[in-house]
């Protein structure tokens, strides 16, 4: 007879045991599925934030801007961006390109100072490099390229009191080192999905902020996106490209390294992969609590075994058998349940802007979780190893008892 | 065939300490079809489960068909393992079938156990399911059968190995008279025929009758050992 | 059988809870091993919890004194509706006569310090700074004699040394002359506007680097004397906020009664505190954006409390202690589960025990009462080593603190502790949880007793 055979059928001999078990096991799994489904959507959150916004997949900047970078100095630039960016784009592993020029400004209303950040782009170009420019924009539209309008988020406007038909104007030091003030047309209101976005920033086309900021041909920085390569690889190109051909001076940097995001990811990896496990302990005392009286009831069913010559192991893999039966389908209901709730929200999204609205992080406030196969994966084999592991030790007792204390019982 | 030579036993029972068996010597032929008799406290069951192999003494030996069992220094459980696996066969008061397998199951379980072939074990779980007169039952689970039926099962289960020995336990304290009766036949036809030797142990005056020898048992030692013929 | 006398009132024997508490003891060593084992599976919890809440406590305590001691005070006094647009650093929403709501303090003995905070730019060039930089700054102008009295700005101050009254210094904190390379004597430039919006240049020289454990203040303020900030800024004697110290362990629990008395006393109105609560939004109406205003036409004063003006603050605590407690609740639910497991096993194997128990007339009561005495017992236990336990872990953390600057070190976020979180001291919580757990376990042990007690004695004594 089997040993998986009779594992089996023992299972089904008090189901609704079993079926607790497996409830147990299944609530746990579920629940981190889920819940790495949530981290994932963080991780792309943050990562879609930093390619668009903050940092590109690459970025290229002056090495002195860099090292300065707190004091602002505006005159440490990329030159010639244009051209740079052409034998960028020309690159296999390159996918688009998008120049920024950074303008620390403030403005004024009343006695107020309000400060805010442009930042000049290459309306066309950025249209491309964007995954999406378009759908930033909940009022108006996006600012002419060369003209001098410009799109404000939407919490900076209510702070400048302005609307769509109003100027606004903006002091800021310029490349020379020099104040300048400058106006724009509000043409547009934008919802960017980073709620510190929403408070300072405007969007210019670069050419007039290259003006007001006596940039000349240069570039605050290069935002890079790949071509489906990995960031290492599309670093080394970069990097291979400029130390080449020049210009000289820049630093070729991956958002890995600059973005504040990713280091919060990092730990933030760590520290649910250990709720997990405490998830998974959980589920699975359930189990253990199920082997201990399983085993407690058939105990002269053991010892009768052990009369007939079952050898020690063979009693133990009977009872471990049944735990990991049960660990099986436990993890295998609560991945395919999570999953299958996870699926509808990665498109609706989980709306956390009640839990931004006072805390000041770059996550956006409308999160997607993100079904990932391979963690999800990860996830029913960490759920089933605990599980096992779990099961194992009084599992084992079964093997301690001795026969004629079992058969007496 | 069985030598028990000079065998001790203690055990502890919660806070006391009971000397179970205190020196008891038996020789056991093969073929034999031997009862163990005696009050409750005798140390009869102990005794049983030391030949068994499924309890150590504490000093003197055992040997089985030529092997040494307990000698000074005692065996290891696994070794009596072994020895339980391939060559002796047990039947309980209580039957101890597993619930989840059919009869034709629990008695495949013994063969399995020793690794055999499929084909057989099919052979020989057949074959004993006849012989014990549960042909057509096979593939009842004990739930569905009597209790006499259950014990049958549990003897095909003991036979279906050939073991040197079937030890049985009050086998027929369980039952009504007449089905311990009919399984006592049983026993004692198989024991003619094929020559398997059985000791049982029991405080029944049935199951006293129909053994050919008679070793009765008295606060750990052997009272009287005598050699009848059996009805 | 004895005849029931009618004349004596039906009185039934009781064991006394003593007896049940003897019972339960000896059987507590009856399984030493298990009871040890579930003792320590609660044990460990419950150390686990109370360091845990001795860290979460001690970020609470140390963030909130960050912000009373480098930011805050007890409590402030500013013009109306000025704390939710203090981001905006409004020169329109001022204290128009603070030398007579300070007149009232000091009569009252109440400390009081005097600030005016405003926004500009710190311009500094090269030679003899290694880079010419200019960096957005909040800055304030402090009275150098009695802002040392709430805040601990010049208990920080590492080189050179404190502001002294009208000069024209600057302290900054260690955090920027690092970024600027900034050393005591350099001179810097300010760039800001006047109360009535006109273009304004001060020059001013570093005295003194500070450093505080609040990031948030190192990161982003100077400080100057107040009589600099008045004058330049043309404030004509008027103040953005009036901060104070109360006498307090904790922040914001002191009572702002007396600085109401004291006020009313001097015939200062206060407007009513807070309005609708902290409106980061800026959804409220906004002032008139027309530049000159008239000063004439004085905004009230408002009381705000510590609560108040911490708001942020305590949301950000809120996300976290619901974190732990999440987690918290995981650990007492494995611990639960820890301890029917083992009273579960107990049960199962006295059973014979249980029935013998209720043959000879022990009432489903007692014997109840006996198990959760028992459980009790190993919850009681485990409560004990746990808080040993606990008492060590907390006693490292508050000595030695964990340090999370690694961590923090490219996060962008507002936080109020320099990367070293210390545990609080709690014996409250310690001994709340220790019983919590032996009431929890003795709780948790009536299940599996229930369920033997529906048997019927015989079966009971059936068993084994």
């Amino acid at each position: 007879m089997k040993l998986a055979t009779i594992a089996l059928r023992n299972i089904f001999r008090n189901k609704r045991r079993s079926l607790l078990s497996v409830t147990a096991v299944a609530v746990a799994a579920l629940a981190i599925t889920l819940l790495f489904a949530l981290l994932e959507g963080i991780r792309e959150d943050i990562r879609h934030n930093a390619w668009n916004y903050e940092t590109g997949q690459v970025r290229v900047r002056n090495a002195e801007y860099d090292r300065y970078e707190y004091l602002n100095p505006v005159q440490y630039v990329v030159p010639e961006y244009r051209t740079l960016t052409e034998r960028l784009v020309a690159l296999p592993e390159v996918s688009v390109v998008g120049p920024r020029i950074t303008i620390a400004s403030v403005s004024f209303r009343g006695e107020r100072q309000i400060s805010a950040r442009g930042i000049g782009m290459d309306i066309t170009a950025e249209r491309r490099y964007q995954d999406d420019l378009e759908g930033i924009v909940v009022k108006g539209r996006l600012p002419e390229p060369g003209s001098t309008e410009a799109i404000l988020g939407n919490r900076l406007a209510r702070e400048l009191g302005v609307q769509i038909g109003d100027s606004v104007t903006f002091l800021t030091q310029t490349r020379v080192r020099t104040s300048n003030a400058f106006t724009v047309d509000v043409v547009g209101i934008a919802a960017f999905p980073v709620a510190q976005l929403d408070r300072s920033t405007f969007l210019l086309p670069i050419e007039r902020a290259a003006h007001y900021m006596r940039m000349g041909d240069a570039a605050t920085e290069l935002l890079i996106k790949g071509a489906g390569v990995r960031t290492e690889t599309l670093v080394d190109a970069v990097a291979a490209e400029t130390a080449e051909r020049g210009p000289e001076g820049m630093n070729v940097t991956p958002w890995s390294e600059v973005s504040g995001g990713y280091a919060y990811l990092q730990v933030a990896n760590v520290v649910y992969r250990i709720i997990a496990l405490f998830f998974f302990l959980l589920g699975s005392t359930v189990i253990v609590n199920t082997t201990m009286m399983t085993i407690h009831e058939r105990t002269r069913e053991i010892g009768t075994l052990a009369a007939m010559g079952m050898r020690r192991g063979e009693l133990i893999r009977l009872f471990f058998t049944e735990a990991t039966y049960l660990g099986i389908a436990g993890s295998l209901a609560g991945v395919l349940l999570g999953s299958a709730i996870a699926l509808p929200l990665q498109h609706t999204g989980i709306d956390f802007s009640a839990q931004m609205e006072l805390v000041d992080m770059d996550l956006s406030t409308m999160l997607y979780p993100a079904l990932n196969w391979r963690s999800t994966v990860l996830t029913f084999f960490y759920s089933l190893a605990v599980a096992m592991l779990a099961s194992f030790i009084p599992a084992r007792r079964a093997a301690t008892l001795q026969p004629v204390e079992a058969l007496r019982s | 065939m069985i030598n028990v030579t000079d065998i001790h036993k203690e055990y502890i029972d919660g806070e006391t300490s009971v000397r179970a068996l205190r020196g008891v010597s038996l020789h056991i032929a093969k073929g034999e079809f031997l009862s163990i008799a005696g009050p409750s406290g005798s140390g009869k069951t102990t005794l049983l489960n030391v030949i068994g192999c499924i309890d150590t003494a504490d000093s003197g030996g055992l040997s089985i068909d030529g092997d040494r069992i307990n000698g000074a220094h005692g065996v290891s459980s696994r070794a009596l393992i072994e020895i339980r696996r391939a060559k002796i066969g047990f039947v309980f008061q209580s039957f101890n079938l597993i619930p989840v397998l059919t009869a034709y199951e629990n008695v495949a379980m013994a063969l399995s156990l020793l690794g055999l072939a499929e084909s057989e074990i099919r052979e020989r779980t057949t074959k004993i399911l006849t012989e014990v007169g549960l042909a057509g039952m096979e593939d009842r689970r004990p739930a569905k059968l009597s209790g006499g039926q259950q014990q049958r099962v549990a003897v095909a289960r003991a036979l279906v190995k050939d073991p040197l020995i079937v030890l049985a336990d009050e086998p027929t304290a369980n039952l009504d008279s007449e089905t311990g009766e009919a399984i006592l036949k049983l026993m004692k036809s198989i024991n003619q025929r094929i020559g398997t030797t059985f000791v049982f142990s029991t405080h029944d005056q049935m199951v006293m009758d129909y053994a050919d020898r008679l070793c009765r048992l008295h606060d750990g030692l052997i009272e009287s050992d005598e050699v009848r013929r059996s009805a | 059988m004895p005849v029931q006398d009618d004349l004596q009132p039906k009185r039934r024997p009781h064991a006394g809870p003593r007896m049940l508490i003897r019972l339960a003891a000896k059987n507590l060593t009856r399984y030493r091993r298990r009871t040890m084992i579930t003792a320590s599976a609660i044990a460990f919890g419950v150390a686990i919890f109370v360091a845990m809440a001795s860290l979460l406590e001690g970020l609470i305590a140390e963030g909130d004194r960050n912000l009373a001691n480098y930011e805050t005070g007890s409590a402030a006094l500013t013009g109306q509706g000025y704390w939710d647009e203090r981001e905006q650093y409004p020169l329109d929403i001022l204290i128009e006569d603070p030398a007579s709501i300070l007149d009232a303090l000091d009569a009252a003995d109440i400390a009081a310090a005097p600030r005016v905070g405003f926004r500009g730019e710190l311009i500094v060039h090269y030679d003899p700074y290694p880079e010419d930089g200019s960096a957005h700054l909040s800055m304030y102008g402090i009275n150098p004699e009695r802002d040392p009295r709430v805040f601990r700005i010049d208990e920080a101050v590492t080189e050179g040394r404190y502001l002294e009254a009208d000069e024209h210094g600057l302290l900054i904190s260690r955090w920027l002359a690092e970024r600027l390379g900034a050393e005591v004597g350099f001179p810097v430039t300010i760039t800001t506007r006047t109360r009535d919006g006109f273009h304004q240049i001060m020059d001013l020289d570093i005295v003194g680097i500070y450093e505080t454990p609040n990031p948030t203040v190192d990161r982003r303020t100077v400080f100057m004397p107040l009589e600099i900030a008045d004058s330049y800024l043309e404030m004509q004697g008027a103040v953005t906020a009036v901060h104070l110290a109360l006498p307090e362990a904790v922040p914001g629990t002191a009572d702002l009664e007396p600085v109401r008395a004291a006020l009313a006393q001097a015939g200062i109105t206060l407007e009513p505190a807070g309005g609708d609560g902290p409106d980061p939004d800026n959804n409220r109406d906004v002032p008139g954006e027309s530049g000159a205003q008239d000063h004439g036409a004085a905004t009230g004063v408002e009381l705000l409390s510590f609560d108040y003006m911490t708001a942020e603050f305590a949301a950000a605590m809120e996300l976290q202690e619901a974190a732990f407690g999440v987690i918290l609740f995981l650990l007492g639910v494995i611990a639960i589960v820890g301890i029917s497991n083992t009273m579960l096993m107990a049960v199962l194997e006295r059973e014979r025990e249980i029935g013998m128990m209720r043959a000879i007339g022990m009432r489903d009561g007692e014997i109840r009462s006996m198990f959760v005495l028992e459980a009790a017992g190993i919850g009681l236990l485990g409560g004990a080593i746990g808080l040993l336990i606990g008492a060590g872990l907390v006693g490292y953390l508050a000595t030695y603190g964990i340090d999370y600057s690694a961590m923090l070190e490219g996060v962008e976020m507002d936080f109020r502790f320099d990367g070293v979180v210390y545990g609080v001291w709690n014996p409250e919580t310690m001994l709340t949880t220790a019983i919590g757990a032996a009431a929890l376990a003795g709780v948790v042990a009536l299940i599996p007793v229930r369920r033997i007690l529906k048997r019927s004695v015989t079966e009971s004594l059936r068993q084994h």
